[in-house]
């Protein structure tokens, strides 16, 4: 099968969406000359009615998005910088999220939300490298993090035919990864988890660019006989616990990494889960990998002190593998 | 040109005007005697002509967004008494099934998605219904209402512009009370007049008395005609002396205070002045307003006694109204439902 990169297969759901159907529309600060590359071409193909440039307003752009899709169509918003999301939050949550609920289920509010380019992406310090999806969960937010190329087109698709809003987020660190990618439309259902690779001895949670690092690892210590099983949620909510509990009752044991911070983070809940409906599943601790609780600092090197990598992964592994609840 | 309001329009507008001062009245009544469970924070007196004009003045097809004095637009509109009064008993007979409550009662079926206690958020929204209606080609106008007191929030900012930018179909209607309590806008604006705020956004702005039926009606009309056929917003500031029973969200009727409510202009109250033009101008006698007004107040008693025996909102609901495309296991009720 041919491969394309990421960034290709999110655009090539874009491109499909528009092109299948009228009610699908791109809004965004910069969608007619992209300069992340997601939308290129598409102003091109679908014109000013269809793919619309906003004023750098986000609030503004996304009432206005809410609107059109309680008017009918299916707007995808693309945020060009994760942090857009803590400028519109009240628009993304008491709006968006919540009117639906409100109006006693009256309507509905197809709204896909893009972020391009979220999590840290070496040396650009704090207000380029959050991953605030954490806070959408708890607004009720359906959240989506596709780690492959694969995953992106076809949970992309997905997502923008799901009737309710959904954030998509895209990390900067598998923008450019390149991966098998069918040229026909598919789509990968939004709350079912994917065993990126099967093994035995204990499972990786692992979310967005952190399945590579887990892969990573997971390959290091099968050379010592470890055999680690990589958990992809893929969607982060609606999560998929059915799955995660089979894997759990296979290998017992479960370290979480993920790329919000530690505390209150998404690691917490799959954490919570587990201790609450697996506790008699696992025979270790539950340990999580995740970001210090910090901001993220401009120097590199302390950029890497605060995220979670693979040698933090390896470490938290070894130490479970070394250790059960007798 | 202004046409004439015909004398059927104007017994018509006197029904509703009525109807929106006796539901108010009987909602502060019924919370100060703490017969309504949930809270009701505070009632607006004295901006039902500004709900009345710009909402009659508007198609049935055409979308409101109201702030949380939205039970005014929502009757201008022909909304249930009786789903208005149940959704305040918050009862699932009411318009969003008990869930909403009495400030942000939302009716689509009415053209009214929106209503928000942040009066400034919803305005966003409208430029939504107003990108839609022209994308549609639906000549649709969406009429946002918002406070003064929100004025120098950001997202008014952000919508005006962006109306403006992409020529929708807009009205945005400002409710701006002379009586307002809290730090006056106009106190952090240089040029201490709303209206000059439009020049930035290439918008025209219109003032009237807010308190004067004919006036925001006859105005509202001309301007929506105008923005129908051009698709340029516009501003429509209507000055009123509107004021706040503050019933402060409490159920002790002693700490319920009408702090300084003079709610009129020429001395008297909108539904005064306008009876007195009814009269005045032999479209309504004092025995038919009589009339009208014991009519809506049996309409308003029947609400009432129908929403008390209202049934509660089940717990499934919270669930059912959550989400258009539901996923198994998607919420975590703690085992409450």
């Amino acid at each position: 099968m041919r491969e394309i990169r990421y960034l290709q297969a999110v655009a090539e759901a874009l491109n499909n969406e528009m092109k299948i159907s009228d009610e699908v529309l791109v809004m965004g600060e910069d969608v007619r000359e992209s300069l992340r590359g997601v939308t290129k071409g598409l102003y091109t193909t679908y014109g000013k009615d269809r793919v619309i440039d906003f004023p750098i307003s986000e609030q503004g752009m996304i009432g206005c998005g809410i609107g059109s899709a309680i008017s009918g169509f299916r707007p995808v918003i693309e945020f060009q910088i994760n942090e857009f999301t803590f400028f519109a939050f009240e628009q993304l949550i008491l709006q968006s999220q919540r009117l639906r609920f409100y109006s006693g289920g009256k309507i509905k509010i197809p709204l896909t939300y893009i972020v391009p380019g979220s999590g840290a992406r070496g040396g650009i310090s704090g207000q380029h490298s959050d991953n605030p999806y954490s806070f959408l969960i708890e607004g009720g937010m359906k959240v989506v993090i596709p780690s492959c190329a694969y995953d992106a087109k076809g949970l992309l698709i997905s997502a923008i035919r799901d009737n309710d809003p959904v954030a998509v987020f895209l990390p900067t660190r598998v923008l450019a990864e390149k991966g098998e990618v069918p040229e026909e439309q598919y789509t990968v259902p939004l709350g079912k988890a994917d065993i990126k690779k099967t093994g035995s001895d204990i499972t990786v949670v692992a979310t967005g660019h952190c399945v590579n690092i887990a892969l990573e690892v997971a390959r290091k210590l099968e050379e010592e006989k470890i055999s680690v099983e990589v958990f992809d949620p893929r969607t982060l909510f609606p999560f998929d616990k059915e799955t995660l509990k089979e894997s759990i009752s296979k290998t017992g044991k479960v370290v979480i990494i993920d790329d919000s911070p530690v505390s209150c983070g998404f690691g917490c809940e799959v954490s919570a889960l587990i201790g609450e409906e697996y506790f008699n599943l696992i025979k270790a601790p539950v340990k999580i990998v995740a970001r210090a609780d910090v901001p993220i600092p401009f120097s590199e090197p302390l950029e890497e002190v605060v995220l979670p990598n693979s040698a933090k992964l390896e470490n938290a592994i070894r130490e479970l593998m070394g250790r059960t609840n007798a | 040109m202004t046409e004439q309001i015909s004398k059927e329009t104007m017994a018509g507008f006197f029904r509703i005007l009525e109807t929106i001062c006796a539901a108010k009245e009987s909602i502060a009544t019924l919370a100060k005697n703490n017969e309504i469970r949930m809270q009701v924070k505070r009632i607006n007196y004295g901006e039902e002509a500004i709900a009345l004009g710009v909402c009659t003045a508007l198609k049935e097809s055409d979308i409101v967004i109201n702030t949380s004095e939205g039970i005014s637009s929502l009757i201008a509109r022909g909304g249930s008494l009786n789903a208005i009064f149940a959704e305040i008993f918050g009862k699932s007979e009411g318009y969003n099934n008990g869930i909403r409550g009495s400030f942000n009662i939302s009716v689509p079926e009415l053209g009214i998605y929106s209503a928000n206690s942040f009066s400034d958020t919803g305005v966003a929204m409208g430029t939504g219904f107003a990108l839609a209606s022209r994308l549609k080609d639906e000549n649709k106008v969406v009429a946002a209402f918002y406070d003064n007191e929100t004025v120098n929030e950001g997202i008014i900012h952000e919508s005006m512009n962006i109306a403006s930018a992409f020529d929708l179909p807009m009205l945005f209607v400002c409710k701006n009370s002379k009586n307002f309590k809290g730090p006056i806008p106009e106190e952090f604006l240089q040029s201490k007049e709303f209206g000059s705020r439009s020049l930035g956004y290439g918008l025209e702005s219109t003032t009237v008395n807010g308190m004067d039926v004919e006036s925001v009606y006859s105005t509202a009309k001309d301007i929506i005609k105008s923005i129908r056929e051009t698709n340029r917003p516009a501003i429509l500031e209507c000055i009123t002396n509107s004021c706040r029973e503050e019933l402060c969200g409490c159920k002790s009727n002693s700490d319920s205070k009408n702090v300084n409510c003079e709610n009129e202009f020429n001395g008297k109250t909108i539904k005064e002045n306008f009876s007195k033009i009814l009269r005045e101008k032999n479209i309504l006698t004092q025995k038919e307003i009589e009339n009208v007004q014991t009519e809506v107040s049996v309409l308003v008693k029947k609400a009432v006694e129908l929403s008390k025996a209202g049934s509660d909102p089940k717990p499934e609901n919270l669930t059912e109204f959550m989400y258009a495309d539901e996923y198994s296991n998607i919420l975590k009720t703690g085992g409450l439902l």
